[in-house]
């Protein structure tokens, strides 16, 4: 059931962030429910499901844009790496560790984001509306961040897989080798 | 003692019966006085009786009224709400229909184009780095890149990217799309027109304006540019059919080499509220693939690629 919900978290994620148009408020954002599905996985799951939930969500973020097709993978590889190893010290079943968590991996995929696409010349715009667009995107994350962990941790509860809670506590003891379900 | 008790009863029976006889045979206005007496007796307890009923019957009307009238009004509640909703599901369609029939209008105003039918499914795909919308016709359908898309109000863009199921189309409105365009009427001049991005300048724009704007450059800088000239697009544009209107012009001024003139203008579509769309298909030559594979061929690159128009770079 783990990986039926994997999937259908990120599904709905990709579906999601494709639908709902940029934000004009937020310098054009669009809400990243895919890096949320990649962070909740990175804080919940061992690395088997962190792993493909990551390559998933940054393959799907690519395929369905315009983006150049392997763009997002490292950055979010690069954000999940980072939290993962600060994951012992972060109670990621706080909200607002939630929010923060959300908001620095919006911001830092972004920000990424718009440097390659500049670099590579797939984009026209300067670095202060890139700067706006990543705080934008900061903003979005965070609000989506505790929306997706709070819809996958219920759905993992329901459909029988460990309780988010004990996983992170596990998680944080134990290392990559978490409880495995 | 029995014959004792039973005389008693005897006797009894014998009284009722005279009492009976008696009464029967009372003189009438002895009787009426009576029944008046009697009558004179009860009717207070009569009237109070009366009243009491009355008011019974009252209550109960004005509780069963209530109760009648609050189902009632529950009723004509639900009935004004389902009401309310079938009115506005009709407003929707006729909406709809209105902007249908003023789509379809093109396909006639235009024969000589082949144009298929589409509706936007998203804007702004999953990055939003640029200003683009997702159309639910893909290759199957024989849309292919490099088409142009439009509505009967004026260019919307070009296909970029192409999946069996959708087409993913750059707006106008985005600096990567670039359309070789002239003015309309006798103001003869070329220039491209290319969306502006995202700018402070734009941003003022469009709050102006109410919605992307897109800029002309490489005018003859001789040429005058009066503030809402028509500008359609060009027979050399490559991909975009000839004298379909693209936007009017705003503002314009001399560029920052002096040499040109470059106008601001706001695009004719309103690609903020885009519903439905045609892709020009091209006719297809005797194999079944799209004619122009050579005029239509762009240097795609990467989606901001330069040269999104090939040959009129």
């Amino acid at each position: 059931m783990r990986w039926v919900t994997l999937f259908f978290m990120l599904l709905l994620a990709a579906v999601l962030q494709s639908a709902v148009p940029p934000v004009l408020v937020l310098g054009g954002a669009k809400l990243p429910f895919l890096l949320s599905v990649a962070l909740y996985y990175t804080f919940t799951h061992e690395m088997d499901a962190m792993v493909v939930a990551i390559v998933t969500a940054a393959v799907a973020q690519d395929a369905l844009g315009l983006v150049p097709m392997g763009f997002s993978l490292p950055l979010f590889f690069l954000v999940s790496m980072s939290f993962l190893s600060a994951r012992h010290s972060l109670q990621a079943d706080e909200f607002l560790t939630r929010m923060m968590i959300g908001g620095i991996a919006g911001f830092a995929v972004t920000l990424g984001l718009f440097l390659a696409l500049v670099w590579t010349g797939a984009v026209h715009m300067d670095m202060g509306h890139g700067l706006a667009r990543a705080l934008g995107t900061a903003v979005a994350a965070s609000l989506t961040t505790p929306l997706i962990f709070g819809l996958a941790g219920w759905l993992d509860r329901v459909a029988g897989n460990v309780l988010p809670e004990q996983m992170i506590e596990a998680k944080g003891r134990h290392g990559l080798d978490g409880p495995v379900r | 003692m029995g014959g004792v008790v039973r005389g008693r009863t005897y006797l009894f029976y014998l009284l009722v019966i005279a009492g009976i006889v008696v009464l029967l045979n009372l003189p009438l206005r002895f009787t009426q006085e009576v029944k008046s007496v009697l009558s004179d007796v009860c009717a207070p307890f009569e009237t109070f009786i009366s009243r009491a009923r009355l008011f019974i019957d009252d209550v109960h009307a004005v509780t069963s009224d209530a109760i009648q009238s609050g189902n009632e009004r529950k009723i004509m509640a639900e009935q004004i709400a389902r009401l309310n909703l079938e009115l506005q599901r009709i407003k929707g369609a006729e909406h709809e229909l209105t902007e249908l029939r003023h789509q379809m209008g093109f396909k006639a105003e235009r024969p000589d184009l082949h144009l298929l039918p589409c509706d936007v499914i998203s804007r702004g795909n999953t990055s939003g780095w640029w200003e683009t919308i997702t159309l639910n016709r893909g290759s199957d359908d024989g849309v292919c890149i490099n088409l142009a898309v439009v509505t009967r109000d004026g260019v919307v863009g070009k296909t970029v990217a192409v999946s069996r199921k959708t087409c993913e189309v750059l707006l106008i409105t985005d600096p990567n799309c670039k359309v070789v365009c002239e003015f309309a009427g006798p103001t003869r001049g070329f220039g491209i027109v290319q969306g502006c991005g995202v700018s402070s300048e734009q941003q003022v724009l469009q709050m102006l304006y109410g919605q992307p704007q897109g800029s002309m450059t490489f005018i003859d800088r001789d040429l005058a540019v009066a503030e809402g000239l028509e500008i359609v697009t060009s027979e050399i544009s490559g991909i975009f059919p000839q004298g379909l209107k693209v936007g009017r012009v705003v503002q314009s001024s001399l560029d920052a080499s002096k040499l040109y003139r470059r106008a601001v203008i706001v695009p004719a579509a309103d690609l903020q509220n885009l519903r439905y769309v045609f892709v020009v298909i091209p006719a297809l030559h005797p194999a079944g693939s799209p004619v122009g594979d050579g005029s239509f061929s762009i240097d795609h690159k990467a989606p901001g690629g330069e040269g999104v128009e090939g040959n009129e770079e």
